[in-house]
């Protein structure tokens, strides 16, 4: 049986929504919105310690080599009231950003 | 036409402004002052990171939110590498400090406001009076409001530690949001 190998990119994704469960215990939900050319890592995160203000801010962090973290990262921190405003229209996503592409992790 | 990191200076030189202020008055042994100035520190604060560290074309001005420290809170605890700001590395001083920063927030008069007409209790609120559900008396932040009240305890550390973090916050400021 062939083993779908990940790419580094959705490795390093996929550790760095670990870490931000373990950060933020109040962290329910971490998306990935795929970038096509793997420059940047997108995560939409939900968490119930996260105020609602309606106003969603994609947060930027730099790559950190150093801790083997190759891709800079981006965080579209959300409350559970904007995770379910979004879905339902009454809130958008920032430009960049689709919720059917979003990718659980 | 100002883009978002166009405000991001002007909102940290304008908190430094208001840390400033929140010292003397905290010198000054007056403590719902100092709270209502810290909270101002703090959501400048929050609004410049978010100027800075916000890459969208099309968002071209800072949140409105009063709650934007706390926001920025969560999202430093997510930094690659674990929590950024040197000096407030362990978890138990991190806690109760977010704790108190939340607790300015939602005393924010706006805040307030939207909780009240959102149907919740009524709440003790900086800068203003306000009516007490319970026994109908008029309070007021200086006597009442239980943030103040701790920052003018001798027992309590929280009014230094606030003002140590919000000093780093400044401090390390241009590193943290480049």
């Amino acid at each position: 049986m062939n083993q779908v190998q990940e790419t580094p990119y959705l490795q390093t994704a996929r550790e760095l929504a670990e870490a931000h469960r373990q950060a933020d215990p109040g962290t329910t939900l971490i998306y990935l919105n795929p970038d096509p050319t793997e420059q940047e890592i997108r995560l939409l995160e939900v968490s119930s310690a996260s105020p609602t203000s309606g106003e969603l801010y994609p947060f930027s962090f730099t790559a950190r080599p150093d801790l083997g973290i190759h891709y800079p990262s981006v965080v579209l921190l959300l409350s559970r009231q904007e995770w379910e405003d979004l879905q339902q229209g009454k809130l958008q996503l920032p430009s960049g950003w689709t919720l059917n592409r979003l990718m659980q992790l | 036409m100002a883009t978002l990191r166009d405000w991001a200076n002007p909102f940290f030189e304008q908190a430094r402004e208001d840390l400033r202020a929140a010292r003397a008055a905290y010198t000054a042994g007056s403590p719902s002052t100092f709270c209502m100035l810290l909270q101002m520190t703090f959501e400048k604060l929050g609004k410049a990171a978010f100027a800075r560290s916000t890459r969208d074309p099309q968002i071209t001005e800072p949140p409105h939110s009063h709650q934007t420290a706390s926001k920025l809170l969560l999202l430093l605890e997510r930094a690659p590498g674990g929590f950024a700001l040197k000096g407030v590395e362990e978890d138990k001083d991190r806690g109760r400090v977010f704790g108190a920063i939340r607790e300015l927030e939602n005393a924010h008069p706006d805040t307030v406001k939207k909780g009240v007409q959102g149907g919740l209790a009524r709440w003790p609120q900086l800068e203003f009076p306000w009516e007490n559900p319970s026994s109908g008396a008029i309070e007021w932040p200086a006597q009442h409001l239980p943030i103040a009240r701790r920052a003018n305890d001798p027992r309590e550390r929280i009014g230094a530690d606030l003002l140590k973090f919000a000093d780093a916050l400044i401090n390390q400021f241009n590193i943290l949001f480049p």
